[in-house]
């Protein structure tokens, strides 16, 4: 096997985490990560070199752009409950960072995951969205803030003794 | 400690906790942070919310941290190993909390390598996981019976790790048998 397949069959796992967390479905998190991998494969005679791994999050970053710009010329279902199968056997914390996830515009999501679970650098994280660090910036901000008060709001909020 | 000469920016608090900032302003925004309780929590309630999305979505395979280990342990033994022990689409999905530890006392001298017991272990987790009423032959309770049990059986000196400093609590064990013999697993 190639050094190039080799990189790439590592980051597998990274991927998968990355795509759950911001398709919050796993059915199309899977897909996203399977057509991720094909795209790379296909086209490693394209890979100038360089890293890799930034390569693989900008294509499964653009391939989820692509999906959702697709899904909102159709009318879309729903869930009425929760039922995640994922979400079951996690602890309510995990339940709780899911929703406050899904309230996120797409590119602050992404930012934040990058950035918080991938463990992405600024700099990477701009190449990979096509905009300047200071977008990046103040998308993790926002991300952040937002998330957080999400958060909170879901919890029974401690009052503030005065 | 002494206030920093310039003002702490709230970007600065995000590349701070991000790894982003100079190494020579990290300091500044440590003294910062110590005279500044409200950006202290800020900083704090970042730092939480990263453990809590990667408590999430680590080990992101669709069993939870179990699936994920095997592939790992599957991909380190090569290629056959993931695809050909699919699991049966009867067993649920485990949390990760409920993964298995899986040992073999006094197996040094063997000759299986350590990735393909971890897939064994894991397969085993896999199929007794799932079960509520008959998860261990031996319950975690008789911890010194299960011992001299298995290492009867084994022939050689087995005992249940000490995780409690982890947090986990034996459940119980197991003898099952293995490509070279004997094993057991305890889940922990």
């Amino acid at each position: 096997m190639t050094a190039f397949r080799q990189s790439v069959e590592a980051m597998i796992l990274a991927l998968r985490r990355y795509a759950r967390a911001l398709a919050r479905d796993a059915d199309v998190a899977d897909d996203l990560v399977q057509d991720t991998l094909v795209r790379a494969l296909r086209s490693e005679r394209l890979f100038l070199g360089g890293d890799v791994r930034s390569w693989l999050y900008t294509i499964l970053t653009n391939l989820n752009k692509n999906r959702r710009r697709s899904l909102a010329r159709r009318p879309q279902f729903m869930p009425l409950l929760d039922n995640n199968p994922d979400a079951s056997g996690t602890e309510a914390e995990g339940r709780d960072i899911a929703r406050a996830l899904s309230t996120l515009v797409e590119e602050q999501r992404a930012v934040l995951l990058l950035v918080m679970l991938e463990g992405l650098s600024y700099r990477e994280v701009a190449d990979i969205q096509g905009v300047p660090i200071g977008t990046v910036m103040s998308r993790l901000a926002r991300a952040r803030a937002h998330v957080k008060a999400s958060l909170e709001g879901e919890r029974p909020a401690l009052r503030r003794v005065k | 400690m002494t206030q920093p000469k310039i003002p702490v920016t709230e970007d600065e608090l995000h590349a701070y906790v991000d790894n982003e900032l100079p190494t020579e302003r990290r300091s500044d925004v440590e003294a910062w942070l110590s005279l500044h309780p409200d950006d202290a929590a800020r900083v704090q309630s970042w730092r939480a919310m990263a453990d809590a999305l990667h408590s999430r979505y680590d080990l992101g395979g669709r069993g939870g941290g179990a699936e994920a280990a095997r592939d790992r342990a599957a991909g380190a033994v090569g290629h056959g190993a993931g695809s050909t022990a699919r699991r049966p689409p009867c067993l649920r999905p485990s949390s990760p909390a409920a993964a298995s530890a899986g040992w073999r006392a006094g197996a040094s001298a063997a000759p299986s390598p350590f990735q393909s017991f971890t897939v064994d272990a894991m397969d085993a987790h896999r199929l007794y996981v799932v079960e509520v009423r008959h998860p261990v032959e031996v319950p975690g309770s008789e911890r010194a019976h299960l011992q001299t049990w298995l290492t009867k059986r084994c022939g050689w000196d087995v005992r249940a790790p000490e995780l409690a400093a982890a947090g986990l609590k034996l459940v119980g064990g197991r003898l099952l048998p293995g490509s070279d013999g004997t094993r057991v697993i305890p889940d922990v």
